[in-house]
């Protein structure tokens, strides 16, 4: 199965033959994956029954022996407090599709940058990073922040090369980047600065446009995009620009879902089909609110707000009313 | 002032109850206001009013959002014992509140409402609500005594036979589509997990017929499917169109419950059980339960099963009688 995911991320084919062709492959080879699914038959990769990313914390969905894993990327755990894990045999084919896409979208990936996303070897995003362009420095730390003024100067040396800079960041990271007292600094022609999450779990929150404006202003020269992956998924979407639609590679599909029915819907609840995923699951329903546009591309509108607690409660929204 | 409480409340009661109901079926609806409204006698009421000792003048609820009939106990009680009431409805659904405040208006009995957060002035506060809210109420009213009854969850217990159990566990569930912190999170059972499930989801395929559910909040579908999920890889599921009943290990205890959800974990003897809830004490409200003579930290009332989501009146609710020490000083009673 690897070849063929392999091959099709490399040279195209079919999405609907080989989505299938995984699903009936997985049920064979994931046990977790074939009880979860149950009598299900899916005729349409649209009906290929997708794992509550949730799960990740409670059940491993492996297609190989899990004592075979080399590689496990951790979830952040801010919605619940209990971090999923997921276990991978290697990174190979994570890593052409993570490329393949990235270079379709960016056109060309810059060799040197400045990070500011997790270094954790747990962090499939910076797995990922660290796959574009080894050794960036990083200023990034999850308990203690940006350091913001070595920063800002790391980034102007680094400008000062003429080579364009990759600059990745999570959105909570690159807003306290920009709270700091600091001059605009004039990035080289093909420089790129990456936008990621958004602002789950922290203490404040900054629209995307007016980050991503703040970042043009602060960084002229680079164009800003945004990236949307998780560590559920082996693919990752790219909006070029930033504030533009997120684009699935050719090897991925997106279908909105009525959050309570589960049935597809206009806008909803957003699962992800990702053939790079054969080591997992292929399909993958997240927290994630969405619009699946005509072309495949998905406009994200935020997460699913938490349901009514179940208990003698009320929420916030009431008490604040 | 009774006499014009029990009119007002055979009035409410004569109301169609599905409008009500925060989106309860209209059977379901019924039944549940039926019941809430049933023990709320000239006795029970004048128990009750005995058992708060002096009360306030004014007193100001704050209603959540979820078990719609929740109020009408409160303030019945609070009437018959010669206060004024305000109830802060919930936004999202402020019919019941609306209602409840017009029968008592119509009995000339001083009952007023608003969904505004800011309550008029009042001389103490009763709220209801998750820690976090009340903590952000309990700011804004610091200046006098109030009662919190924040987040609590239920369980319940069977040792006997399924059957039985499954028929009342089966009303539990299905009243208040399994709303409220008296609704059933957990079964817990030390005989055969899995006759007992096979027997509730019968139970829950007739109380469907009967009670149908009632609109789902949407948000709630990710936490049904993972625990479908769940159950059908680690444990064993069945499930109708609008009922599951799983079987799950203990170490996959959720304290929430979702609509029309049984999950059952059997368990070796009630003292592994009180070894699960002990971490929970805090937040533990009703047992329900075929045993006799159990006991658990922190659970404030035992009861039959089948009766866990129609409390007794009066009681003590989370470990005092309802409305008592309202005449403390300022601040959390």
């Amino acid at each position: 199965m690897k070849e063929q995911i392999r091959a099709f991320i490399q040279d195209g084919g079919s999405f609907e033959d080989c989505a299938l062709e995984l699903y009936r492959w997985q049920r064979s080879n994931n046990p977790e994956y074939d009880r979860f699914c149950g009598p299900v038959i899916a005729r349409h990769w649209s009906e290929i029954p997708a794992v509550p990313t949730s799960l990740f914390r409670d059940l491993s969905f492996t297609s190989f022996a899990i004592e075979d894993a080399t590689t496990v990327f951790r979830t952040s755990g801010t919605t619940s407090g209990k971090r999923g894990s997921i276990y991978l045999q290697d990174t190979e084919v994570y890593e052409l599709a993570a490329q393949t896409h990235a270079e379709k979208c960016l056109h060309n990936i810059p060799r040197h940058g400045v990070s500011f996303v997790p270094t954790a070897a747990d962090s499939s995003l910076g797995h990922m990073c660290r796959n574009f362009v080894p050794d960036m420095p990083n200023f990034f730390d999850a308990s203690t922040g940006v350091r913001s003024v070595a920063a800002w100067k790391a980034i102007a040396e680094a400008a000062q090369s003429g080579e364009p800079l990759f600059i990745p960041g999570t959105a909570f990271a690159l807003a306290d980047l920009l709270d700091a007292e600091h001059s605009p600094v004039s990035l080289p022609p093909g420089s790129i600065v990456m936008v990621t999450g958004g602002f789950k779990g922290q203490r404040r929150s900054v629209p995307a446009t007016v980050l991503h404006n703040q970042l043009a202003r602060s960084l002229p020269g680079a164009q800003v995009v945004g990236e949307y992956g998780m560590s559920e998924l082996s693919s990752q979407l790219w909006a070029v620009p930033a504030d533009s639609p997120f684009h699935p590679p050719p090897w991925m599909r997106i279908l909105a879902v009525d959050p309570w029915t589960g049935q597809p819907a206009t806008r909803g609840l957003l699962r992800f089909f990702d053939l790079a995923n054969y080591q997992t699951v292929g399909a993958i329903e997240t927290a994630d609110l969405g619009v699946v546009h005509p072309d495949g591309s998905v406009s994200l509108e935020g997460r699913l707000e938490g349901a009514i607690p179940r208990g003698c409660s009320l929420t916030v929204e009431e008490a604040d009313a | 002032m009774l006499e014009a409480t029990l009119q007002a409340l055979q009035n409410l009661r004569a109301q169609p109850a599905g409008p009500l109901s925060q989106g309860l079926s209209h059977s379901n609806a019924q039944e549940c206001l039926n019941q809430a409204i049933r023990p709320l006698n000239s006795s029970s009421l004048a128990a009750g009013v005995a058992a708060a000792g002096p009360l306030p003048d004014t007193i100001g609820i704050i209603v959540p959002h979820g078990v719609f009939t929740t109020p009408i106990e409160w303030t019945a009680l609070a009437i018959a014992g010669g206060s004024r009431v305000h109830l802060k409805a919930p936004n999202r659904d402020p019919a019941l509140v609306r209602t409840l405040s017009e029968v008592f208006q119509k009995e000339g009995l001083p009952v007023t409402w608003s969904n505004q957060r800011e309550l008029p002035p009042v001389d103490a506060v009763v709220a209801f609500g998750s820690d976090e809210s009340i903590d952000a109420i309990a700011k804004a009213h610091s200046n006098v005594p109030m009662a919190r009854y924040g987040h609590r969850f239920s369980l319940a217990l069977v040792t006997g036979d399924p059957e039985q159990a499954a028929r009342a566990l089966a009303t539990d569930l299905a009243r208040y589509d399994t709303r409220g912190c008296m609704a059933p999170t957990a079964i817990f059972c030390t005989g055969d997990g899995i006759a007992l499930a096979e027997a509730l989801a019968s139970a829950m395929q007739e109380s469907e017929h009967r009670w149908p559910r009632g609109t789902i909040d949407p948000a709630l579908g990710p936490e049904w499917r993972r625990r479908l999920g769940l159950a059908r890889v680690m444990g064993h599921t069945s499930a109708g169109a609008q009922w599951a009943v799983n079987v799950m290990q203990p170490a996959y205890f959720t304290p929430m419950s979702l609509p029309r959800m049984g999950t059952i974990h059997p368990i070796q003897d009630v003292h592994s059980l009180r070894q699960i809830l002990a971490p929970w004490t805090p937040w533990l409200s009703t047992l329900g339960t075929d045993t006799e003579g159990v006991t658990i930290d922190g659970i404030h009332r035992v009861c039959p099963l089948g009766w866990m989501q129609a409390p007794p009146f009066p009681r003590d609710h989370d470990g005092r009688p309802m409305l008592s020490g309202l005449q403390s000083p300022p601040g959390e009673i």
